[in-house]
């Protein structure tokens, strides 16, 4: 779709591994998150 | 600001024929740039957020939108089909319901509801069919919000 200059709306699925500051006493979580994002293409090239 | 003269030759191949020929050709595409728009997310459930050294809270469903107060150039990316490489960096706000049982309980200034902003850059293997990507990134949490200088992947 996008080679083709068109818009292509793609779910993801992901987890983040985030890391809190010293302050916030420096533990880590992990976040699952589903979702869906578009890609818009701007420039195509060979 | 410094500007720069630059002396164009004049072409004597230039003609409406040579334009037209090379609006027509076909070229094949391997690279895209590309912008992100209308990003949307929700995590599986909720997590121990953190206040403080000792204090935690429930973050409630986490709410992943794209950042409207970013430049857009913020959200952009570029694949490249041969190598079936993409990378790619999409600015986000996130959203933590949990937040509205502490700031309503007037322990906690209302300061904590400002938008929660991050950046994550990710560079991705394209699968074979192309329907999707496996992603290695980076997240930083931006300043503006308690949980500024977090930061993971």
């Amino acid at each position: 779709m996008l080679a083709e200059n068109r818009s292509v709306q793609v779910a993801y699925s992901t987890t983040f591994l985030i890391n809190w500051p010293e302050h916030l006493g420096g533990d880590q979580v992990k976040v699952d998150f589903d979702g869906t994002m578009t890609l818009v293409p701007l420039l195509l090239g060979d | 600001m410094a500007s720069i003269v630059q002396d164009v030759t004049f072409n004597p191949e230039l003609t409406a024929d040579a334009i037209e020929k090379r609006r027509n050709e076909v070229r094949p595409v391997d690279r895209v740039v590309f912008g992100v728009t209308g990003l949307y997310g929700l995590s599986r459930g909720s997590v121990k957020m953190p206040l403080s050294r000792t204090e935690t809270f429930d973050s409630g469903q986490v709410c992943l939108q794209g950042d409207a107060d970013a430049d857009p150039f913020r959200s952009i990316g570029i694949v490249e089909f041969s190598k079936r490489k993409l990378k790619v960096r999409y600015a986000i706000q996130a959203v933590f319901p949990g937040l509205y049982t502490l700031v309503t309980s007037g322990r906690f200034d209302h300061s904590l509801l400002n938008p929660i902003r991050a950046e994550a850059t990710d560079e991705c293997s394209v699968l074979p069919d192309y329907k999707g990507w496996r992603a290695l990134g980076c997240l930083e949490f931006l300043p503006g919000s308690l949980w500024a200088g977090a930061h993971g992947g």
